[in-house]
């Protein structure tokens, strides 16, 4: 039977070729702007663009002052601790 | 605070098919024409809006499931109002209000919603197991003045099914579990509006022609080999059983008989 899960973690792959486990705290579309991902290392928030290719999801982390608003926005919306 | 780390450049797999712990309900960035989002239809507002003559808003879910509705509130039926629209021709209106009071949603708007989750309901296969528990019987006792309560315990055995394959006390039956689909057809009679389910199809696109809706839940588990028993429902012994190993099951046999 189904099982709900209360949330994935996820793998990211660095620049030096290292792989973190990471908590997947939230996804979700901004519309107009595009699909983001908040995400937690360590004790730590990250949030970040994203966009699969049909292969792997691809971040993109260099966004605009309003879209690290949203994010940021958002981050605190959801009550994180 | 949020950081934003450039060395972290890819997320292995696919994102999409991933759940996040927390699920955003309120999503407003001022200065940005975007979504405005109340999640309860209680707290509905009505959104101003300067577009003239009928039209429909676009609303969706938390996955993106989503219906024209021609309304100006905030939140309709647990959907969230976009500003998207379209305009609705008179003779139409009937028909998209037919559409939202059945809960419908156009399988062609639809279809990353519907194969989000399509594309991971494969056949899986499941294992007859037995479990044993007690029923308590009441005992009531007398001593004249009171009255007090004991319960005698009686060992029953039952069955169930998993989809594990190393569980206990499995029974050598099995069951292919199989996702089938429905759509609706929305049909006119007498002047009315009437809608027609279809008869369960193994995938969306074998649909009958006219069968362009679906509910927000348009699968049933069934069994392969008997399609007309539904397996949709949580399996297993109750939360209130006082479940016993097989070994103490066969000893309070043994005592009982």
């Amino acid at each position: 039977m189904v099982t709900k899960l209360d949330g994935d973690f996820i793998t990211i792959n660095t620049k030096d070729g290292t792989k973190k486990t990471a908590e997947l705290i939230s996804k979700f579309k901004i519309p107009n702007l595009g699909e983001y991902v908040i995400y937690k290392i360590d004790k730590m928030f990250y949030g970040a663009k994203y966009n699969f290719n049909g292969e792997e999801t691809l971040l993109d982390t260099n966004l605009t002052d309003i879209e690290k608003k949203a994010l940021n926005e958002a981050f605190y919306q959801l009550g994180v601790k | 605070m949020l950081n934003f780390d450039s060395n972290h450049t890819t997320i292995e797999g696919n994102l999409n098919q991933k759940k996040g712990k927390h699920s955003l309900k309120n999503m407003v960035v001022t200065g940005l024409l975007i979504t405005n989002i109340l999640t309860f239809s209680g707290c509905a507002k009505t959104v101003d809006c300067d577009i003239e003559g009928i039209h429909a808003h676009y609303y969706v879910n938390e996955e993106d499931l989503g219906r024209y509705i021609i309304s100006e509130k905030s939140s309709v039926s647990g959907l969230d109002r976009l500003d998207n629209y379209v305009y609705i021709d008179q003779e139409n209106v009937e028909l998209l209000e037919f559409v939202n009071k059945n809960d419908l949603f156009r399988i062609e708007d639809n279809k990353e919603y519907i194969s989000n989750i399509t594309e991971t309901q494969e056949d899986y296969k499941e294992y007859r197991y037995s479990y044993y528990y007690l029923i308590p019987i009441p005992v009531i006792h007398s001593t004249g003045k009171t009255t007090f309560t004991t319960y005698n315990y009686i060992p029953k055995a039952a069955h169930s099914w998993t989809s594990n394959p190393d569980k206990n006390n499995l029974t050598g039956e099995e069951r292919i579990c199989h996702y089938v689909y429905y759509g609706y057809k929305i049909i006119q009679k007498d002047g009315n509006y009437e809608l027609e389910k279809s008869n369960p199809v193994d995938n969306l696109n074998e649909l009958p022609e006219g069968y362009d809706y679906i509910k927000e839940k348009f699968y049933e588990v069934v069994d392969l080999n008997n399609k007309n028993e539904k397996l949709d429902y949580e399996d297993g012994p109750e939360e209130d059983k006082e479940i016993i190993s097989e070994e103490e099951y066969n000893k309070s046999k043994s005592k009982t008989r």
